[in-house]
């Protein structure tokens, strides 16, 4: 696949007034006949911030004129696996020489210059498509997923995101196997349709025809098919206009669905409050499909989700699958408006919808759960994921200028760095500002699609137009351009007799593929200065009076007492801080509090110095950070071989004194004993032993659930009885009860072994998931028994059974590759469903002992399945591949055995998104 | 568009298997065998897979060894050997609908042959 350039973009050489389409949906295929209204794009109309260039790039043999060029301009439409049935140009069909039809691409090499109607006829074959791109039949259901370009799977179109059309379209199938027919809009109208005279005998076929008043490219097309039961509800908005909410899932799933419905209730007054932004249909209708690649899809008013991302109460998700689902749901709905109404000019600006969505679902979610929490879960889950693509082959950035297949780009980085970003302007701007820059892109760009470019020109004329502090928004604009992540190294002098603070920060971003040199971008600093009481000292800068220095910190219950936003722009920045207590030992430095910018941080801090920000920084994520860099040295040094006891007996104090600490919820103790997950501990080790970082982490617990028997017994007693209190109420208590477990299962407690068995039997999900997590590294019967009674009472429940399956194939055990075979044969095992996938594989992939064995056995295991699905599923298929990304990173013997198994998947026949994935990753010098 | 989940995971020796133990892998397999005869698999495919099961368990994670037989490790033919018979009868016992007459017939003459249960402590 050649790969598509940014700078080769074009806006497309005739506007696309309407898509009309009737899509037939029959036992064995569907026929879908399109009538395209297109009229020559005017001289001098462009896409809103249009640059040069094409995408699609122009077919073989045909150029591509750009605006202003003399004679017709050839009209190019994308179609994949597409049976050509008939073309009509205005009503007359087309002769054979008035059009191409090669690879992927229908050429009119000379459309009129007026406008026209382009009609098509096309069969398509649903139920053998197992790319989960198009249309495709999931468990008897017609579904479609058309982000980022399965539209061209369904008919021939432009399928490009900045030509919005107006789309009707009618829907045909049989009554009895569909009795439910959902596409965009409003349904205008449904009802039986007569019996063909010629096939007699023929089972009642029905239609429904639904209208969307909003132009939409193609991408937010969706179709929905089958025999599916409604929940419904309604909203009415802040205007007043009643809105029908409708959720439909397979037969049995009703009960199921209040959390999701609950949670989109919320989601759509959220958004009215705090974005003013209000839902602009008469109807909203959510979707669970079994089948699907991604989380979910932001169909405009018909919302396709993965069924695990929308069936959910206490009894079958945990708590963290509720939130998640709350969040999820938030996420797709706020996209009505970041993403649908104001779309992409190109996929280069995917962030531009994903990571301003991203960051709206996270203030969504810390609104109503807690700032703090979900800014340390944010936290996590970047350093875990999208740091480590920043260092690897398939580092890109935010806004990379070219790719081979779009569908890889649907990464943590686009999605997780791009809202980082996001936050990183609210900061520096204020949530004022922030604001009205938001209500003046919505304002200039509504019904058209625009650039992440436009987003930060409507955020800059917003601050001047406040009158904001100048920003330096041009460097600000190197984060999207530049791939890696940022290291802020420290230095600091000392003058104790004069109370004086010396920093001297350090940026550089290490270089990536195609990058090697970068420049310094703005980076927020978050700053506070921690007494040696612990209180916090006012951080007063060279030459400032104190009352502007209090003046000048930020919001205290935001930002954690005495916060200096510091704004780093060049390489090296020296900041003083002055009037701090006369004495020998310097105030404790607490950084980037709140995780204020997506960077890694390099300051030797003493663990003396850390050890005291764990006891007392008023920001709980900088409190929790510094516990995460003890935790980081106790694993690291055990998994060298050499235990840290000094280390270890400090975190003992130090957790001791956090589980009788009065006043921290169970939900903050919970976070702040939370050990770090063992990508990020790879990635601190030279040579990263990913069956030695685990070992280390397991004996931490053990040591630690030895060590604090007592206070983890007291805390367990504390908490139980909140246990069955419904979500989010008890959140913490459960979540502190499988710290408990781990930790003293880990330690052979025969009660804590009990409980955790019989938590599988009980009435909360995330109980038995925690009591199943306590057990999964053990050799123990209970941990069998306790596996065997999960699977016997979820047997039914696909979407409960995948989360046993990830278990079980997660299993540090000897036999975890023949416990993986026999995963991949199960008869409960679905190998169409991503979901299913994801549990066996991707937990065999998670699972450092079996996957990291010395033999190499576990990745060309993987290798093959990965060069199997392939063939089924590339999207699936080749986000698994990036599993190997690092592969270089992990010594001789390793990188040598890894290396094989990704050779052998290159000499494989591979789909295009596969193929750029392995090439990228074998390429890196 | 919401991306997919990730999923992590979480560590283990070998000793032989326990009477407990092999009673679970057989019911683990029993219950394979049902519930792959639910899905349509023939008897005499659904069987054998279950039978890998627990001749993979005890290979794998007892290294070949059950409590029962001390000092003896079994080969993966030995186990598959047994395995297959323990699958068959687990199966007969907790839905003999999925079991074909002939191969019911089989077991319930077996189960008549076999020395009785010790009495219950």
């Amino acid at each position: 696949m050649a790969p598509v350039h940014i700078q080769d973009y074009r806006p497309y050489p005739y506007l696309l007034e309407r898509t009309d389409l009737t899509v037939q949906l029959h036992g064995d295929h569907a026929l879908v006949l399109a009538r395209l209204a297109f009229r020559p794009r005017p001289p001098g109309l462009e896409a809103a911030g249009a640059s040069p260039g094409a995408i699609p790039g122009p077919p073989p043999g045909v150029a591509q004129a750009g605006a202003g060029e003399i004679g017709p301009v050839p009209l190019v439409l994308m179609g994949v696996d597409l049976e050509l049935q008939s073309l009509r140009l205005d009503g007359t069909p087309l002769a054979p020489e008035a059009y191409t039809h090669r690879d992927d691409r229908l050429v009119l090499a000379a459309p009129p210059q007026r406008p026209f109607v382009l009609e098509s006829e096309v069969r398509i074959h649903p139920h053998t498509n197992s790319t989960l791109e198009g249309l495709y039949v999931s468990s008897g259901l017609f579904t479609s997923q058309c982000e980022a370009e399965g539209f061209r799977r369904i008919t021939f179109h432009p399928d490009r995101p900045d030509l919005l059309s107006r789309f009707r379209v009618r829907l045909e199938a049989e009554r009895l196997s569909c009795p439910v027919l959902l596409s965009n809009g409003n349904c205008l109208e449904s009802g039986d349709l007569p019996e063909d005279p010629a096939v007699p005998g023929l089972a009642q076929r029905h239609y429904a025809v639904w209208d969307d008043p909003f132009p939409k490219p193609s991408y937010l097309f969706a179709l929905v098919a089958g025999d599916l039961e409604e929940v419904r509800d309604s909203f009415t908005t802040a205007s007043g206009r009643p809105v029908a909410l409708r959720l439909h899932v397979e037969p049995g799933d009703a009960p199921y669905t209040a959390h999701a419905l609950a949670s989109l209730k919320r989601s759509m007054a959220w958004d009215e409050r705090v974005y003013g932004l209000e839902y602009d249909l008469e109807e909203f209708n959510i979707v669970a499909v079994r089948h699907f690649n991604m989380g979910a899809m932001e169909n405009k008013s018909l919302n396709i989700f993965n069924s695990k991302l929308v069936l959910a109460d206490a009894e079958i998700a945990t708590d963290a699958e509720l939130e998640r689902v709350e969040s999820v749901i938030a996420h797709e709905y706020f996209h009505n408006w970041t993403g649908n109404r104001i779309t992409c000019r190109d996929w280069f600006q995917l962030s531009l919808k994903e990571g301003l969505t991203v960051f709206r679902d996270q203030c969504f979610s810390a609104d109503l759960h807690g700032h703090a929490l979900n800014r340390i879960e944010n936290a996590a889950l970047l350093r875990n994921t999208q740091f480590r693509e920043d260092a690897g082959p398939t580092a890109h950035p935010v806004q990379p200028d070219s790719y081979e297949a779009i569908d890889n780009f649907y990464t943590t980085t686009i999605y997780e760095k791009g809202a980082e970003l996001i936050r990183a302007l609210h900061s520096l701007l204020g949530e004022s500002v922030f604001q009205r820059g938001m209500a003046l892109y919505v304002r200039r760009h509504d019904g058209s699609a625009a650039t992440c470019d436009d987003f930060l020109q409507a955020l800059e004329d917003a601050a001047l137009e406040a009158g904001a502090p100048a920003l330096p928004f041009e460097s600000f604009r190197r984060w999207y351009h530049q791939a890696g992540t940022p290291v802020v190294r420290v230095q600091r002098h000392w003058d104790g007799e004069r109370g004086q603070l010396d920093l001297t920060i350090h940026q550089h971003t290490p270089s990536t593929p195609g990058q090697p040199h970068k420049q310094p971008v703005v980076i927020p600093l978050a700053i506070g200065l921690v007494g040696q009481g612990g209180q916090p000292l006012l951080p007063q800068l060279e030459g400032e009076r104190p009352e502007e220095a209090q003046a000048a910190c930020l919001d205290p219950l935001q930002w954690g007492q005495a916060t200096r936003l510091l704004v780093l722009q060049e390489a090296e920045h020296h900041v003083r801080f002055e009037g701090l207590p006369i004495q020998p030992h310097p105030p404790a430095l607490s950084l980037l509090r709140r995780f204020s910018a997506p960077v890694r941080l390099e300051i030797g801090r003493p663990v003396a110095e850390l050890v005291h920000l764990f006891a007392t920084d008023s920001d709980p994520v900088a409190r929790w950070d510094a516990g995460q860099q003890l935790l980081r040295g106790a694993a690291l040094a055990r998994a060298a071989g050499a235990p840290d006891q000094g280390l270890e007996d400090e975190l003992i104090d130090a957790f001791g004194r956090i589980l009788a600490d009065p006043a921290l919820a169970e939900a903050s103790r919970a976070a702040l004993l939370a050990l770090p997950g063992l990508p990020e501990l790879e990635e601190a080790m030279a040579v990263p032993d990913p069956p030695a970082l685990f070992a280390a982490l397991l004996a931490l617990r053990r040591r630690f659930g030895e060590a604090l028997a007592e206070p983890l017994r007291q805390a367990l007693e504390r908490i139980i009885p909140q246990w069955s209190l419904p979500w989010p109420e008890g959140n913490g208590d459960r979540r502190l009860t499988a710290t408990v477990w781990s930790w003293r299962v880990a330690a052979g407690d025969a009660s804590a072994i009990a409980a955790a068995r019989a938590a599988v039997d009980g009435r909360s999900m995330t109980l038995s998931r925690a009591g199943l997590a306590a057990l999964q590294c053990h050799r123990l019967p209970e941990r069998e028994e306790a596996l065997a009674a999960f699977y016997g009472r979820w047997q039914s429940r696909p979407v409960i059974l995948d989360s046993w399956f990830a278990l079980e194939a997660s299993a540090p055990f000897p036999d975890g590759l023949e416990r993986v075979e026999r995963l991949l044969a199960h008869p409960r095992f679905d190998p169409m469903a991503p979901n299913s996938l994801r549990a066996v594989l991707g937990g065999l992939a998670g699972n450092p002992v079996v996957f990291h064995a010395a033999d190499g056995r576990g990745y060309r295991f993987l290798a093959a399945q990965i060069v199997a699905l392939d063939r089924r599923n590339p999207i699936t298929a080749s986000r698994l591949a990036k599993v190997f990304s690092c592969w270089r990173s992990y010594g001789p013997e390793r990188s040598a055995r890894m290396g094989e198994a990704l050779e052998l998947v290159a000499a494989a026949e591979l789909s295009p998104n596969t193929r750029e994935v392995v090439s990228q990753t074998l390429a890196l010098a | 568009m919401a991306l997919p989940l990730l999923l992590g995971a979480a560590g283990a020796e070998a000793a032989p298997a326990t009477q407990a133990e092999m009673n679970l892998y057989t019911r683990i397999a029993a219950v394979n065998v049902c519930i792959a005869r639910s899905a349509g698999v023939e008897f005499d495919k659904a069987v054998p897979i279950a039978g890998e099961t627990i001749a993979q368990l005890i290979q794998g994670q007892h290294q070949g060894q059950i409590q029962q037989v001390p000092g003896k490790t079994f080969t993966i033919e030995e186990l598959r050997k047994g395995s297959i018979n323990s699958a068959v009868l687990g199966a007969a016992e907790i839905c003999p609908k999925s079991v074909p007459p002939e191969v019911m017939k089989k077991v319930q003459d077996a189960l008549k042959q076999a020395p009785g249960k010790p009495p219950a402590k």
